[in-house]
């Protein structure tokens, strides 16, 4: 982490409704500070939403801004840089020829990410905003991020995340919901209450049950809010319960109107207001918080942030992962998988893995990939022992993990799928739909991950492995067990057929009775 | 109550105002402690000042009365009264202009420098003229006589010409002739020296000395000097008159091209040609200007230069260097240590030239951006910038193509500028970028520093020694992130953000000049202490002024310093009785855009590149920004009390919209020689002596 040098990085966001760039220099301490904001109107999204396409028109458009922002990457000699694109392009039929011609006339190389990736990536850049951050994440924490149309709940504790949902209320949603009713009733605050603590309830009884000292929102009308409370000034990142509350209470009853006249609320933002109130207070309520931390970060903060981790491999980087890997555990506790065979397993597969490292040519992601897939391999065995594989590969396919991409997904997805009978292959749909790239990566991946699990065939982690090593096109794994290992033996034996295919080396099982000696 | 200030006795019509301003100028010409060859230079600047005048605001307001457009002005007068008027106005002073030029060439005659009549030449001269006649002259000579067979010719516009009358052989009654007075001569034309003085006649007078030559064979009854000008040019039409284009491009559209607008004729010509030639031009007579002397004094310019008599013009005067900047290697250091404040033409524009060459050489610096409006022709700034390309650097110039005059001479060196690497835009849309602003980008230790020069005057080596302008370098943070924000808004890369301290025209400049001046009336409302200071070079914007009103009838007190067009009516009861404006015409032309507010004693100072006139709070892209550094601050104070205190070139407007002069009788300031002649960054004794005795606004 120390002695790196210090340097200038860009984070481009292509939007529904426009187009971001955020320029930052990050110090050789890995402290980072902005220099350029940038943002122009572009109407991606209704392009999108309302014909299926973006036009050639916005994509001529989008370039020539682009073309503008690569300047100023040049002006800052900029060479690390991500730039992301979301839903607007995701959702378009034509998001090749966008990303290609993004690519030809301006030379940016653009990464189309899932929601997920988003909201990881936007968490990234929460540690930047909060000087407690570390010990936010240590002491319990409950991170309410509430959308237009769904809202996503995290809770941090012990320095991990152990529990992250998404529920389909947010404050748009419920003002379209309840729009209805308003006309209705001299009381619609109480319902707008009633609404919410009903959709609530449920989460209630499946959060962890672990002290949350802490309170964190993101989006909804929170800097809306905080405005209201500084008066116009923003500056503060903390907003204390009591206050929360006051206003609360004095703007329970008061007309649109008002807001916008007494509070300065945004005309577009004044319905939305209430409902996006009662959501918070519902939310702080299920904890024990006396404030509010509102942290006032974008996609493109979280885009430097990863920058920065990439570069200098930060603590929170590693953090990051550790989150992802808890939550992918808590999904397979939820399918009741085998824990103590997938820590077997996945001990193996990363020793595996690593020994191979000349062999594979493959990185720490990849490794942190197959990581994922082993703990999820089994989950399909929740629905049915038949075909168990095919349902974890559905599961998988079906799921959002938190900072992995929907490409990533499916690697995992078909790394899970090939982990015990059927080999890869380019029948097979899942495999075939692939990148060729993807395609290597599965069934390396798959190669290892069959190999380590025939070694626990009997989920009874009879096996201990004590050296691998690879000898004249031979891979061999030194093991030793107290146990009869007949069953775990013959697995293997089936299984090296395809190790062989994969890698080109045979791998030879030695085992050893008995307990390791030296 | 609420007070509307939509009374058009309120306002001063702006042309009106202007001309009181051009009156100003030739008073300037009478002032007895200008050197002699300063006084005919005012006065050949109220002719070219009118010349223009004329073919931009005239023609205008002509196209609406053509138009049939007839709304009034804020004044309450209509574009036809307003003719009117301009009529009574300029002819009064272009009398008193030749009133002033004839007392003026006996004394050019006491030193030895002689413009001969035509009776005044002799033998000898006559021999070198027929000669250099013959041969440079008569050439390039176009004689056009207008009869039966052949129209009237069209006259160039604002060309000299000679109208003559010849007796008609043939039948009763006389020919019209006209004959250009070519342009690509000298107007001067040097004789022989004699008794140690210099001798010139005007070219007019040589052709008319030959005209027989022209006419051979014809009777040459009389021939006199005359010029037309024109309603003709549309580049000019779209700078300076605005205003006017868009209330005629609501109406119909009918401008008749090329109509003549003003007729000057030599005073004694013959009323015979007068009458032919405003029957043929369809001139009122309302337009026609009897001249009494050369028409057309442009060529004093010329006079003025060649000679080197010193004692005929100002005393030679070096703008002085802060030594600070002198002595150092390292400018950016220099601006680290605080923020500096350059005060043109007193002080050099030489580091801000400095600046950019020293960026463009600094290792360290990774870019340079920088607006540019009107350049000098061989401008050092343009060739420090392609140099910075040269070497690497990137450089992005916003380049403003529509600045008037040099509109060719903008597109030559912004594709040398695009040949050297630099990165060229040219502005948004239907917005002049009048904003001056440089930002320089320099990797530093640990960090990304942003340095900038902010001024109120353009990036010209050549008027930054004419004009008083303020310049400002700061590497203050908020500074260096609003400059960025700036440019990638002109550049079209992104919807102008939020902006820390800067405050930008079309968008919110407006804005905050009301928020300050309403600040200023809530305190004077509280009953404290309200002031509001501001120097500018016009006041034209009604809003603008009806919140000026509305501050002085809340006890705000107000002092203006307007250099030329007002359309603000001070001293009147209730209504602008708080409010005093003066004008400086001097030496230098004043240019700098100061706002002062005293803001319960915080004294809030802002420097601009926007006057308060529509077009540049509505139709430019311009600057307003903070002067936060305190050292600067208080030399802007100082620098506005020195100006208040001025008493020998400031004029006092009156009720009426006229001019007075300031009346002292404790002391005497010139406030552009004192700056001349003080070292501000480094005040003496004889300063605060200076500035003790005077009954300073701030003391009070």
């Amino acid at each position: 982490m120390m002695n790196k040098k210090d340097e200038i990085f860009a984070g481009i966001d292509i939007g529904s409704h426009s187009l971001k760039m955020k320029v930052a220099y990050v110090n050789k301490k890995g402290e980072i500070s902005t220099l350029e904001n940038l943002r122009r109107t572009i109407p991606i999204g209704s392009d999108t939403f309302s014909n299926g396409i973006v036009s050639f028109e916005t994509v001529e458009e989008l370039c020539e801004i682009l073309k503008g922002y690569k300047r100023i990457m040049e002006d800052y000699k900029i060479s690390n840089y991500r730039a992301v694109a979301t839903s607007a392009v995701r959702e378009a039929k034509n998001k090749d020829y966008i990303v290609d011609q993004i690519k030809l006339k301006t030379g940016l190389r653009i990464e189309v990410i899932s929601n997920s990736e988003e909201k990881f990536l936007t968490y990234k850049a929460i540690r930047e905003q909060l000087d407690d951050y570390r010990r936010l994440r240590k002491e319990g924490t409950l991170l309410v991020d509430i959308g237009a149309g769904s809202s996503e709940l995290s809770i941090y504790n012990k320095n991990r995340l152990i529990f992250s949902q998404g529920i389909k209320i947010g404050s748009l949603r419920i003002n379209e919901i309840l729009s209805e009713i308003e006309k209705k009733t001299l009381d619609f605050p109480k319902i707008l209450e009633e609404f919410i603590e009903s959709n609530i309830e449920s989460l209630k009884a499946i959060k962890p049950r672990v002290k949350l000292k802490n309170f964190i929102a993101i989006g909804g009308e929170i800097s809306v809010i905080n405005n209201i409370l500084t008066h116009g000034k923003n500056e503060s990142k903390y907003i204390n319960k009591t206050d929360f509350l006051k206003l609360y209470d004095n703007i329970l009853y008061k007309s649109n109107n008002t807001l916008v006249k007494e509070y300065n609320v945004p005309q577009n933002r004044v319905d939305i207001l209430l409902p996006s109130m009662i959501l918070f207070k519902k939310f702080i309520n299920l904890t024990e918080a006396e404030g509010i931390y509102i942290p006032l970060i974008s996609l493109r903060d979280g885009l430097i942030s990863d920058l920065v981790d990439r570069k200098f491999n930060t603590l929170r980087n590693k953090e990051f992962n550790k989150d992802i890997i808890s939550s992918t555990r808590n999904m397979a506790k939820k399918y009741k998988s085998d824990n103590k065979h997938i820590r077997d397993v996945e001990k193996k597969s990363l020793n595996i893995y690593d020994k191979l490292k000349k062999i594979h040519g493959l990185g720490s992601r990849e490794r942190f990939l197959m990581q994922i897939a082993i703990i999820l391999h089994d989950i399909g065995k929740y629905l049915s022992f038949i075909n168990h594989h095919m349902n974890s590969y559905n599961i998988i396919i079906s799921s959002e993990i938190i900072g992995v991409s929907k490409e990533e997904m499916r690697v995992i997805a078909n790394v899970a799928k090939y982990h015990s009978k059927e080999t890869p292959s380019l029948l097979h749909n899942n495999y075939g739909a692939l990148s060729e790239k993807n395609r290597i990566k599965v069934s390396k991946l798959a190669a290892i991950l069959r190999l380590a699990n025939a070694l626990d065939r009997s989920h009874k982690q009879k096996i201990k492995i004590k050296d691998i090593y690879i000898n004249n096109r031979y891979l061999y794994i030194d093991t030793y067990s107290k146990e009869d290992y007949l069953l775990e033996q013959w697995t293997f034996k089936n299984e090296a057929d395809f190790f062989k295919q994969v890698f080109g080396l045979s791998p030879i099982l030695k085992i050893k009775k008995g307990d390791l000696i030296d | 109550m609420i007070r509307d200030f939509n009374n058009s006795e309120y306002f001063i019509n702006r042309e009106l105002s202007w001309l009181e301003f051009n009156d100003r100028v030739l008073n300037e010409s009478i002032d007895i402690d200008n050197p002699l060859f300063e006084r005919l230079k005012f006065l050949a600047i109220v002719s070219s000042n009118l010349d223009e005048f004329f073919s931009v605001r005239v023609a205008s307001l002509k196209d609406q009365v053509n138009a049939g457009y007839d709304k009034k002005d804020p004044a309450g007068l209509t574009p036809k009264r307003q003719l009117k008027e301009i009529s009574k106005r300029v002819h009064t002073m272009v009398n008193e202009e030749y009133l002033y030029l004839n007392r003026l060439f006996p004394e050019l005659r006491k030193n030895n420098i002689k413009i001969l009549k035509i009776n005044e030449v002799d033998k000898e001269d006559i021999l070198y003229l027929e000669k250099y006649f013959q041969r440079e002259v008569y050439p390039v000579l176009t004689p056009m006589a207008v009869d039966s067979s052949r129209p009237f010719p069209l006259i160039l516009n604002k060309s000299l010409n000679i109208g003559l009358l010849l007796k008609d052989e043939e039948e009763e009654g006389n020919i019209f002739a006209t004959v250009q007075i070519p342009s690509i001569l000298p107007r001067l034309v040097k004789l022989e020296n004699k008794d140690d003085n210099e001798r010139f006649i005007l070219l007019e007078d040589v052709v008319n000395i030959f005209i027989d030559k022209l006419f051979l064979g014809k009777n040459v009854l009389c021939s006199y000097p005359y010029r037309i000008t024109r309603n003709a040019d549309l580049t000019i039409h779209e700078e300076e008159a605005e205003d006017l284009l868009i209330e005629i491009e609501k109406s119909i559209k009918k401008r008749k091209w090329g109509e003549a607008i003003r007729l000057e004729v030599d005073n004694n010509m013959d009323d015979r040609l007068v009458e032919v030639l405003r029957k043929a031009l369809e001139i009122h007579r309302g337009e026609i200007y009897y001249i009494d002397g050369p028409i057309d004094l442009t060529f004093i310019f010329k006079l003025v230069s060649k000679n080197t008599k010193k004692k005929l013009t100002y005393n030679k005067f070096m703008a002085h260097t802060p030594k600070y900047l002198t002595k150092t290697k390292d400018i950016f250091k220099e601006i680290t240590k605080g923020d500096i404040l350059l005060h043109h033409p007193y002080e050099s524009f030489k580091p801000v030239v400095d600046f950019i060459k020293k960026s463009a050489h600094d290792e360290n610096v990774l870019a340079i951006k920088q607006t540019l409006y009107r350049v000098s022709g061989d401008s050092p700034i343009v060739n420090a910038l392609a140099k910075a390309a040269e070497l690497g650097k990137q450089v992005t110039v916003l380049v403003e193509l529509k600045a008037r005059f040099d509109e060719e001479n903008n597109i030559i060196w912004a594709k040398r500028l695009e040949k050297a690497g630099c990165h060229v835009i040219y502005g948004l849309l239907g917005l002049k970028t009048h904003s001056k602003i440089t930002l320089v980008v320099r990797k530093e230790e640990d960090r990304i520093k942003r340095y900038v020069h902010l001024s109120t005057g353009n990036y010209n080596d050549i008027t930054a020694k004419l004009y008083t302008d303020i310049g400002l370098f700061t590497c203050n943070e908020y500074f260096g992130a609003d400059a960025s924000a700036v440019f990638n808004m002109l550049s079209g890369y992104s919807e102008p953000p939020e902006l820390y301290r800067f405050y930008v025209a079309p968008l919110n400049l407006r804005e905050r000049f009301y928020e300050l001046i309403e600040n200023e009336i809530e305190n004077a409302k509280k009953g404290h202490k309200a002031l509001i200071i501001a120097k500018m070079n016009s006041l034209v914007d009604p809003d603008i002024i009806k919140m000026l009103y509305k501050a002085s009838s809340n006890g705000v007190r107000i002092e203006l310093i307007v250099r030329g067009i007002c359309c603000l009516r001070p001293g009147i009861k209730n209504v602008s009785d708080n409010i005093t404006v003066r004008s400086i015409v001097g030496r230098f032309l004043e240019h700098s855009r100061i706002y002062y507010f005293y803001n319960d004693g915080r004294e809030d100072i802002y420097l601009s590149s926007a006057d308060w006139m529509q077009r540049n709070l509505n139709r430019r892209v311009e600057l307003l920004f903070p002067i936060e550094d305190k050292k600067v601050k208080k030399r802007i104070i100082d620098i506005f009390s020195i100006t208040l205190n001025d008493t020998v070139k400031t004029r006092i407007q009156k009720t009426d919209g006229k001019y007075k002069r300031f009346e002292s009788e404790r002391f005497s300031l010139n406030s552009q020689e004192f700056f001349m002649n003080s070292n501000m960054n480094n005040l003496n004794d004889s300063y605060i002596k200076t500035s003790y005795e005077m009954k300073g606004i701030f003391n009070e």
